[in-house]
């Protein structure tokens, strides 16, 4: 009997086999440019919202309903991990490593064409990194990526989060003059899946956020907030901003930076929302700011029911909520809970003009403050509408109240008047509620540096230690265990009553 | 391209080297030559077992050379014998017997099989060479055929419980389709191949290779809840001739890098007892019921603490006021608390609407299994002629697990031949085909013990939650939240959702695996010259698996959100390939009279592909319970991937012997694997042994019957798995508002294009000896080991880059000591012997990396409880944050009365590895009855169980009942709510005051606040515990009807037998989680209980016959 023995052993095939040939080994600026970009933390997909938004700042910013649970203020220690793992294991910090490695290898001629790649993502990862300081104070940045770096582990320090901010806001500057003058190429263009190569956006988009972060700053150090607005505000050709051009009737998709889902997308919030009974109204958003000013945005943002526009009181105990909650308003169904064509809100015009607002109102005059105040309602008004308007399951859309309505609810549902602590907590609020859920990273952070709305949090049958929200979250197990020597550093700071270096009030 | 070995075509000529039979009487030399020197006597007789005839059986007069063999019905005919000579009756496998002839004209002789007395079976060596037990410098174990059959075990792997000295057996639970894991001298590697490779006549097999490098069912809360299997649970017991445990470098250092855990070598049954046709047929039934079940408390039903009853909108007590309920009060149904009222029978308004008593259902938890069965027959037809040998068997088993909802069936034919083409060439050709199907594989319980969601209160009717988890109509069961979908709504927010989405998984989903597997292999022998031999042989080991799952619709479309709906369809196809080859060229011959060699130079090859595609529906089923991919809501998504290895090797051996007593073997192999980076893929490794049989060199004190002592030294190379040490990138394509955009995504282990293989470098020492004529024997080994350049998936902060790199890691090294012992205490009409066995082994870090403080393979509750370790520490141990101290060493008690816990550093409370474990086995005879048992213990060690603290917390067990009421040791105080009976005051000093802690209060608060979820609980107390246990594995009661009875049967012979397997504990240190509880293939793992489903127990009826 004769029979063949039939191996390819030969060198060439062990190194053939060597590699996985579902992945590419070819590192490329526009792909990762592109992963860093598509992000489900920024879009509004099930997994941030169920676990994370409506979890944590949902329920410390109160933009969510939230069971009365004892363990309601207890953070999720491993979906907060995972949070922190998708902004740098695979996320975008790591990205950005990957790219600037890349980039560097790069011949001299080619760097020219891919510039304009790592100014965009530069102003994409300050936006994301400004918010992982929000949530936890100092981060690891500045040696953070060691791995894309040179492939091995050195453990990055956590950088202190004011000097974070300093370096964040420069480089917005720094990337805001570079859009100011640069041209976008075809691959540009088509990798940039956030706004499509458009680098007048790009340097509105990093101006504005350079203005978000002065302005959470303002508070710890008003000085060097104060110039650089002020600097900004003075010249907008220099300086042009996400914000609509101060037209109320705008239209989001020209103007606002907002990452829209991928078109084979087809699932919504329902479930993300209705699991924790999160489709449940507010109590304060609902029965304190928007029924009381018969808000133009009520019906886009609620169902209303028989006995009128009202949510559930924040004290009531679970049961009773169970027993009652048919006589409650839920969240709009074709604006939020089923809406597959909501796009994540990255920077709005109204939150722009909210923050000249403020700027006018500390340091400027009030009637400027009060054009972009009402600007900025008027733009919330616009951009609810204008996301109720972009489902197309065929729910019943809401055509946006006519312009004297919306005065009428400007003249006295938030009439911008009284003393300047009232005119600010004014702003703040409808900030709060503009922001709501779907950037409820950037309504905690308000709510904590401002201290408005003044909510009230229950605080009967919780568990010792977590009768209160907390005023930052406490750092994930992993990054505690495996940087335990630069975590020694900060661990005293390391506390869920720690606060963040601009919550000074 | 330069090519190191040319692709070809070997041409493997056969020839007849030996087939089994051959060798037994090589081993035991038997010369049939009759001295009729003196006018003797003859004597006549029968050799059986329990069985049964033993065909071939040697029966010799002591000190001759007379002697005979059986035939096919055990007789014998035994000339010449004078009174007062020994008989000596042998057959490999068994104990040999003595029996003085005193002028007896017949004899019965009932030989006793025993594993343990490895000098007499036949071990396959290395890449099959067959080697003289005497000549080995390294320990193995064996274990016979009946030992892996007799109590009706499904697989082979959980009948080695306590039979091998040093070989540690984990199953996991959930039946006959779930992984057993063999863990052989403690931990050899950190992260991968930590499995001993599987050997079924000389071709490698596929364990759980599909897995890569991740395994199955690692920690996992929230990827894949089934309990899989591997793939030895496809070699069917029944068929294996004998199993040998290869466990030290040396011994493994031939089969390869794989084989760096050990190697477990099977031969399956060939055609040669009987000779003639024969049939054999074995049928063993069992049922099976869930055991060890913790220790729960009956007396209160749900509610919380009184602050936080009254904060849900109950009375303190955890009464809801409610105007339908008779009583005007209902239970708490969300709670996961069981804090509540006590359970008196009050008529109450249940959840599901319906008034129920508000009674303790002591066998809840019980109730969510079901009792099991397991049917498996086995019928073989065997042959020998001059030119062929064979046997064909065929199995079938049927398997209803104890999970409800889960079965599997299983049909295995098994053929193996030898054709004798000439007289110097022979063929082995063997084939195996088994097909299995299983439906609904088991789920493990970590989302319903590991998780509040799945907490059902003592007061929880099993049968209601078996109505309810689905409505009238078909749908999933109806939370009170969604009154529209159907009026079977419940009436109240309850707790247990994933208890009954559990059962919606198991009940009315529809998972079915179809597996067929083909192992074959062929075999050439031939006998070039005299002096020269060549083996060579091909095998293959196919696997092709389909999966469907069937997820049924949970609600009507009707009540379907704009852009989804539920259910779902997904089909999945398999494809495991493992093709093996191997060439051995052999010299033998002698120096003189005393001094014998062989030389052999051989290659090894093996290549492996593992395909796997999968398509499903996304976002539910448009049409209702229609399921076809075609019926999907949204845009299908499919997946395949494609993963293969290359990895081969030149070797070469160099025995030696002298005198028949001493022997030295020395190997060598060049190894060249895929999965490693080009520049590191080969590597080279040497070893050697000898052994010295001193009772053959010397002349022994007449008690000492058999002495040997051993030794040798072994490097074996670790290869890494496939793919983990690429730097790779995964692509997208991104529909986006662009179009198709190409998107580059990161891993989240980073790869490393420097790894090397890791080594083994292992010595061992051993000593065999027998006394009073091999009466009692034992076998010990020492050995120790360091494990170089260990590759570990490295856990990593984020921030670094990666949640993990793969990387070596660093240097490990373990030793033990091994020690077997067996008697035969008793001899005669009753016949007692025993075997016992135990192996201590212990692993530490000896050195890591630079850059590696250490190393984390387990970190749970916010880091409060980690498995770490680091440079000179023991692997396995279990650090966690304490209770916090002051300087007198008293506990700080926080103003609210609980114990403070101190986050700033660790403590280790002990290491999740046994310090011992072992078996002991016995046999007891009887005319025909013959009994068998065998417990089997482990001592030391911890084990982590989170799931029993948060159980402990939420007041579930009878533990919990300390401090509820004055009588359990509760203190009279007053709260805001009034004056109660179960205060606790913790013994401390104040953390601010440093004054003694007076601050009392309630049991409730207490177990919540002490035993809750995360890093603020007494994390020691509540999740580590230890774990010793001795256990009754199994036993056999066996009866062989009369032979008198049998043949008018026309049966040669027949035997029943009770059986029952996982009995009982004798004592056991855990008391609300199984021993063996722990699921996963990771060392590890196995010292981690993350919510398994429950252990059983089993008992049943075996019948064997032959015709």
């Amino acid at each position: 009997m004769a029979t063949t023995l039939i191996f390819g052993s030969c060198t060439d095939q062990l190194e053939e086999k060597y590699y996985n040939p579902e992945k590419s080994t070819t590192m490329s600026i526009p792909g990762f440019f592109t992963s860093a970009l598509n992000s489900d933390r920024v879009r509004p997909s099930y997994w941030n919202v169920r676990t994370f938004l409506e979890m944590q700042p949902g329920v410390y910013a109160q933009t969510n309903y939230f069971g009365n649970g004892n363990t309601a203020y207890q953070q999720a220690d491993s979906y907060c991990e995972q949070y922190w793992n998708d902004f740098y294991g695979r996320g975008i910090m790591s990205l950005y490593r990957a790219m600037e490695v890349t980039y560097a290898n790069l011949p001299d001629a080619d760097k020219k064409n891919q510039e304009i790649f790592m100014k965009a993502v530069e102003v994409v990862l300050y936006d994301r990194a400004s918010q992982m300081v929000d949530l936890w104070g100092d981060i690891p940045f500045s040696e953070a990526g060691s791995l894309e770096t040179n492939s091995t582990i050195t453990n990055a320090k956590f950088d202190d989060s004011a000097e974070l901010y300093a370096t964040f806001i420069a480089g917005l500057d720094e990337c805001a003059t570079y859009f100011a003058s640069a041209s976008t190429t075809a691959d540009f263009s088509k990798y940039d899946i956030l706004l499509s190569g458009n680098v007048k956006k790009w340097q509105q988009y990093a101006n504005s956020l350079r203005l978000r972060l002065l302005m959470r700053m303002s508070n710890a150090n008003e000085n060097t907030a104060k110039t650089e607005v002020l600097e900004m505000l003075s010249k907008p050709a220099s300086y042009p901003l996400v914000d609509g051009a101060m037209a109320s009737n705008y239209n989001p998709a020209n103007v606002d930076v907002l990452l829209f889902p991928l078109t084979t997308y087809t699932d919504n919030l329902n479930s993300a929302l209705s699991e924790l009974n999160c489709n449940w109204a507010p109590d304060y958003l609902l029965n304190k700011v928007m029924a009381p000013s018969n808000d133009p945005r009520l019906p886009i943002f609620f169902d209303n029911t028989s006995k009128g526009y009202r949510a559930m009181p924040v004290e009531s105990s679970t049961s009773w909520a169970e027993a009652n909650y048919a006589d409650y308003c839920y969240l709009d169904s074709t604006t939020f809970v089923q809406n597959a064509q909501m796009p994540g809100f990255v920077m709005t015009s109204s939150e722009v003009n909210f923050l000249k607002a403020e700027a006018y109102q500390r340091w400027g005059n009030s009637s400027d403050a009060k054009t972009a105040f009402e600007t900025a309602v008027k733009q919330s008004v616009s951009f609810y509408y204008y996301v109720n308007n972009l489902n197309s399951a065929g729910l019943r859309k809401e055509s946006k109240p006519s312009d004297s309505e919306i005065e009428a609810f400007i003249e006295s549902g938030v009439s911008y008047s009284g003393t300047d602590a009232q005119k600010l907590a004014l702003i703040y609020t409808q900030k709060w509620l503009h922001f709501g859920l779907w950037q409820a990273n950037q309504a905690w952070a308000e709510y904590r540096r401002t201290d408005v709305p003044a909510l009230t949090f229950p605080s009967e049958g919780k568990l010792s230690g977590y009768t209160t929200p907390p005023t930052r979250l406490i750092y994930p197990s992993g990054e505690v265990s495996n940087n335990s020597e630069n975590y020694k550093i900060v661990a005293g700071k390391d506390t869920r009553s720690t606060k963040l270096f601009w919550d000074v009030k | 391209m330069t090519k190191t070995f040319k692709t070809g075509k070997l041409i493997v000529l056969a020839c007849a080297l030996s087939s089994l039979g051959v060798l037994h009487a090589e081993l035991t030399p038997i010369k049939q030559s009759t001295d009729v020197a003196q006018q003797r006597s003859k004597v006549t007789g029968t050799v059986e077992d329990a069985l049964g005839s033993v065909a071939g059986a040697s029966v010799i007069i002591k000190g001759s050379t007379n002697g005979v063999i059986t035939d096919l019905n055990g007789n014998f005919t035994l000339e010449g014998v004078n009174k007062g000579q020994t008989i000596q009756v042998s057959f490999i496998g068994y104990i040999s017997q003595e029996i003085k002839y005193e002028g007896q004209s017949s004899l019965r002789i009932v030989l006793v099989e025993d594993a343990q007395k490895i000098s007499e079976v036949v071990v396959t060596a290395p890449i099959g060479v067959q080697r003289q037990p005497k000549a080995l410098g390294y320990s193995v174990s064996a274990i016979t055929s009946k030992q892996l059959t007799e109590s009706g075990s499904t697989n082979f792997a959980s009948a080695m419980y306590g039979k091998a000295a040093g070989v540690k057996v984990t199953t996991a639970p959930g039946g006959a389709s779930s992984a057993v894991n063999v863990q052989i001298r403690g931990i050899n590697s950190l992260n991968y191949n930590q499995q001993p490779l599987y050997v079924v006549d000389g071709v490698m097999i596929r364990n759980d290779g599909q897995n890569g490098a991740s395994g199955a069912n690692n920690n996992n809360y929230w990827d894949d809840q089934r309990i899989r299997g591997n793939g030895i649970l496809d070699i069917n017991p029944e068929d294996i001739e004998s199993l040998t445990v290869l466990k030290g470098a040396s011994a493994t250092a031939l089969y390869g890098s794989d084989a760096a855990s050990g190697v477990v070598v099977i031969s399956t049954k060939k055609g040669t007892k009987g000779g003639g046709l024969g049939i054999d047929f074995n049928y063993n039934i069992m049922a099976e019921k869930v055991a060890f079940l913790p220790k729960y408390q009956n007396t209160y039903g749900p509610g919380y603490d009184r602050a936080n009853n009254v904060a849900s909108g109950a009375t303190p007590e955890g009464w809801i006021a409610d105007t339908s309920s008779p009583s005007g009060y209902r239970p708490f149904f969300r709670s996961y608390g069981n804090f509540g009222p006590k359970m008196e029978g009050q008529d109450v308004m249940w959840w599901d609407g319906s008034v129920r008593s508000y009674s303790a259902q002591p066998d809840n938890y019980a109730g969510i299994y079901q009792t099991g069965f397991t049917s498996n027959a086995n019928l073989a037809l065997s042959n020998q002629t001059d030119k062929l040998n064979y046997r064909l068997s065929y199995s079938r088993l049927d398997y209803k697990g104890t999970q409800r909802g889960s079965n599997s069936q299983k049909n295995t034919f098994n053929l193996n031949s030898t054709i004798k083409l000439a007289d110097n060439i022979s063929i082995d050709a063997i084939a195996s085909y088994v097909n299995t199907y299983t439906e609904n594989r088991p789920y493990q319980l970590g989302q319903v013990l590991g998780s509040y969601g799945g907490f059902f209160s003592r007061a929880e009717d099993m049968d209601v939650m078996l109505d309810k988890y689905k409505t009238s109509n078909g749908y999933k069961y109806v939370t009170y939240d969604h009154p529209e979908r159907s009026d079977e709504a419940f009436k109240y927010n309850i707790r247990a959702t994933n208890l009954l989405d559990f059962f919606w998984q198991q009940l009315r989903n529809k998972y079915e695996e179809n597996e067929d597997r083909l192992i074959s292999s062929v075999t050439l022998n031939w006998s070039i010259l005299d002096h020269l031999k060549f083996r060579g042989r091909i095998g293959n080991d196919y696997t092709g698996i389909t999966t469907e799952n069937k997820q049924f619709n949970e609600y009507s479309t009707a009540f379907n959100s704009t852009s989804s709906s539920t259910g779902g369809y997904t089909t999945a196809k398999g494809i495991y390939k493992v093709f093996y080859g191997d060439a051995l060229l052999t010299w033998d011959g002698k120096v003189g009279e005393k001094l014998g060699y062989s030389v052999s130079a051989g290659y090894q090859g093996r290549s492996e592909e593992y395909k796997d595609q999968s398509t499903s529906t996304k976002n539910g089923l448009i049409t209702e319970n229609w399921f076809s991919l075609s019926n999907s809501y949204g845009i299908l998504n499919a997946s395949a991937k494609r993963q293969e290895l290359l990895k081969y090797a030149y070797l070469g051996i160099l025995n030696l012997s002298y005198s028949d007593y001493l022997f030295l073997e020395a190997t060598a192999r060049k190894e060249y694997s895929s999965t490693l980076p080009p520049k590191n893929n080969n590597y080279f490794y040497p070893s050697v042994n000898g052994s010295f049989v001193f009772s053959d060199a010397f002349t022994m004190p007449e008690a000492i019957s058999y002495g040997k002592v051993r030794a040798s030294y072994g490097i074996v190379g670790n290869a890494a798995p496939m793919y983990v040490s690429n730097v790779s990138y995964t692509q997208d394509a991104l529909q986006s508002i662009n179009g198709s955009v190409a998107a580059l995504a990161l891993s989240s282990s980073y790869g490393n294009n420097n790894l090397k293989a890791e080594t083994k470098y292992e010595r061992e020492l051993g000593l065999e000896m027998k006394f009073l004529e091999d009466r009692i024997g034992f076998d010990i080994s020492y050995y120790d080991n360091v494990v170089k350049d260990q590759i570990m998936d490295l856990s990593t902060a984020a921030s670094v880059g990666a949640t993990s790199q793969i990387v070596n890691v660093g240097e490990i090294a373990s030793n033990g000591l091994e020690l077997a012992l067996n008697a035969t205490p008793v001899r005669g009409t009753v016949h007692w012997s025993t075997r016992f066995n135990i192996g201590f082994n212990k692993s530490k870090v000896n050195k890591l990396a630079t850059g590696v403080p250490q190393l984390i393979f387990y970190d749970a509750e916010q880091s409060a409880i980690r498995v770490v370790a680091k440079e000179g520490e023991d692997l396995g141990n279990i650090y966690v944050y304490d209770r916090a101290k002051n300087e007198n060493g008293d506990h700080l008690i926080n103003d609210d009365g609980y114990y403070v816990i101190d986050k700033s550093k660790y403590v280790k409370v002990g290491n999740i590895m046994p310090k011992a474990t072992g078996g002991w086995s016995n046999t007891i005879m009887y005319n025909n009855l013959s009994l068998d048992f065998t417990l089997d213990y482990r001592f030391g060690g911890k084990m982590v169980s989170t799931p029993t603290k948060y159980a402990t917390g939420a007041g579930m067990f009878e533990n919990t009942m300390k401090y509820r009421d004055a009588e359990h040791g509760g203190l009279t105080f007053t709260d805001d709510y009034g004056t109660w009976n179960d205060g606790v005051l913790l013994n401390g000093v104040n953390a601010n005051t440093g004054a003694k802690n007076t601050k009392v209060i309630g049991a409730a608060d207490y177990y919540m606040n002490t035993y809750g979820w995360g890093y603020d609980a007494w994390n020691e107390d509540g999740a580590i515990f230890d774990n010793s246990f001795i256990k009754m594995r199994e036993i056999s009661l066996a009866y062989r009807v009369p032979s008198k009875v049998t043949s008018k049967l026309g049966l040669n012979n027949l035997r029943v037998s009770v059986i029952g397997r996982n009995l009982f504990y004798v004592w056991k240190t855990l008391e609300n989680v199984d021993p063996e509880a722990p699921l996963g293939n990771k060392w590890w793992s196995q010292g981690i209980d993350v919510g398994s489903t429950a252990a059983s127990r089993s008992f049943g009826i075996s019948i064997n016959a032959n015709f």
